[in-house]
């Protein structure tokens, strides 16, 4: 059984109040994540309130929802009631509380759920590596001396930590992506405009998402299914049916052949397959970066303008460049992202599937941040979205897949589908959980459930 | 590429009303760098058609 499900199984049956859950995971966190630095506040009074209230519901025989009781974190740019909506920065912290919750929490909580805590991020979620300047840096779960990913780090070191079983992160450029395959979980960047992004601080609209992190690929849709209201079942053909498109070109120079291994482990389970060399990604990837570049700076420049130094100075100079950057290219890169969308839905008609890295190797070491592009040493906080940040561009639905390996780290690829297909997405990941070729890589702590 | 000058980023930033801190002239340098080359390299590309697949 699956920890969420497990969660709300054994609390629905009161093996466990809720209370007594929520402590745990409290005390879990305290004791566990000194070291991984994921955790920025405890709502530890909220969670303790809403546990009472969620075990006073079941004594009176009621079904708080498919979540009941289930701990959860999220990254520090969603709205908690009661709380200031910090983005990671200085600058928002003497901000008034938000007065209410983010929409996707509201609905969390509706079903049961309960937030325990904020997670870090890397300032503004302008980078790859969750090295915040204000609360420090969030370390791999599975080896400290390596980054966790991010700008979503401390959601995927939680959940990956096993000190969370589920968490909240976003996704601008694949900053649920990259430390979903650092940290061994599963991930999902969902559908352009499938999930509200009320009560989310923004970095570029035209690519923000925002999706959970979890252990298990039903939790995951578990969890999902929640925040986009959806009730209904929807079955599939057989995967043997289905055709998928190896990503080749661009999304082969620079990646492990370990990673490249794992791909064609998943491809040979589909009788249909293909290889695709998509053309013209370094200008998407360039394109891509542009927009992120530009939208970012114009969000932040009456900041910029008049509270320059209570920046991160990394986070700061880049969106300065940003701003100053010429319309005309960003009318330019609008347009490449188009012509990307209409290419793309000109592959899905012969394919269902595309597979991706998500990452180029295991998570670097925080004593030596490069990844390579083109052979060449570059920084990490800035280059691990190569391989993500192109389908950033598309409306796709992208589920992050965790490939566990005995004695080694984890990796992570992608698995894209077409616009409003992520229950085909889940359904994929299902089988290639069942049958061991797709699986999570979690510290086992809880000792109690 | 030619480099990107003090006063190149002065212009600009004096156009969208913003003060570059004299110490963050160098990191805004090296970050407009990188997207000026960006920049041209989607500048050289020609959209192309796309073929419709039936």
């Amino acid at each position: 059984m699956s920890s969420v499900q497990k969660i709300a199984h054994h609390i629905r049956n009161k093996r466990y109040s809720a209370q007594e859950v929520v402590s745990h995971y409290l005390e879990m966190i305290e004791r566990y994540d000194v070291s991984m630095n994921s955790v920025t506040r405890f709502l530890k009074d909220r969670a303790l309130y809403a546990a009472t209230k969620v075990d006073a519901l079941i004594a009176e025989g009621k079904d708080p929802g498919p979540l009941v009781g289930v701990p959860f974190g999220v990254k520090d740019l969603f709205d908690v009631k009661g709380e200031v909506t910090t983005a990671g920065s200085k600058l928002l912290s003497q901000n008034n509380p938000a007065n209410q919750d983010a929409k996707v929490i509201q609905r969390l909580c509706a079903a049961g759920a309960i937030p325990v805590a904020t997670l870090n991020m890397d300032e503004f979620a302008y980078g790859f590596v969750t090295d915040n300047e204000h609360h420090g840096m969030t370390h791999n779960p599975h080896d400290f001396s390596r980054f966790a990913g991010g700008s979503s780090g401390g959601s995927a070191a939680s959940v990956g930590g096993g000190i969370l079983s589920f968490s909240l992160g976003s996704d601008t450029n694949g900053s649920i992506r990259v430390p979903a395959s650092f940290c061994g979980v599963w991930g999902i960047r969902p559908t352009y405009g499938v999930l509200p992004m009320q009560g989310v601080y923004p970095f570029a609209e035209s690519f923000d998402r925002i999706g959970p992190f979890c252990q298990s690929i039903e939790d995951l849709k578990t969890v999902f299914n929640v925040m986009a209201e959806v009730t209904t079942n929807t079955s599939f053909p057989s995967i043997s049916s289905l055709r998928i498109g190896q990503l080749a070109g661009w999304f082969e120079r620079d990646v492990d052949q370990d990673i490249l291994d794992a791909i064609q482990e998943i491809v040979r389970c589909f009788s249909k397959q293909g290889k695709i060399d998509l053309p013209h990604i370094e200008q998407v990837r360039a394109a891509s970066y542009l927009m992120t570049a530009s939208e970012g700076g114009k969000l932040h420049l009456p900041n910029l303008r008049t509270k320059p130094m209570e920046y991160d100075p990394a986070t700061r100079e880049r969106l300065m460049a940003g701003a100053l950057l010429p319309v005309s290219s960003y009318l330019k890169a609008k347009e490449i992202q188009f012509w990307f969308q209409q290419y793309l839905d000109n592959i899905f008609k012969e394919y269902d599937l595309l597979i991706a890295p998500a990452v180029g190797s295991i998570a670097p070491q925080i004593d030596n941040p490069v990844v390579f592009v083109d052979g060449k040493p570059v920084s990490a906080r800035v280059n691990l979205g190569i391989y993500t940040q192109p389908f950033s561009m598309s409306h796709c639905p992208v589920l992050s897949v965790p490939i566990h390996r005995d004695g080694k780290l984890p990796i992570g690829l992608q698995l894209i589908a077409k616009p409003h297909q992520e229950q085909l997405l889940f359904a994929v990941g299902s089988l290639l959980e069942k049958n061991g070729i797709a699986k999570a890589t979690i510290i086992q702590r809880n000792k109690v459930l | 590429m030619k480099t990107v000058s003090d006063q190149v980023i002065e212009l600009l930033s004096e156009s969208i009303l913003l003060s570059i801190p004299q110490e963050c002239m160098e990191g805004v340098k090296k970050n407009t760098q990188v997207l000026m080359q960006y920049s041209q390299l989607i500048h050289q590309f020609e959209i192309p058609d796309i073929k419709e697949k039936e």
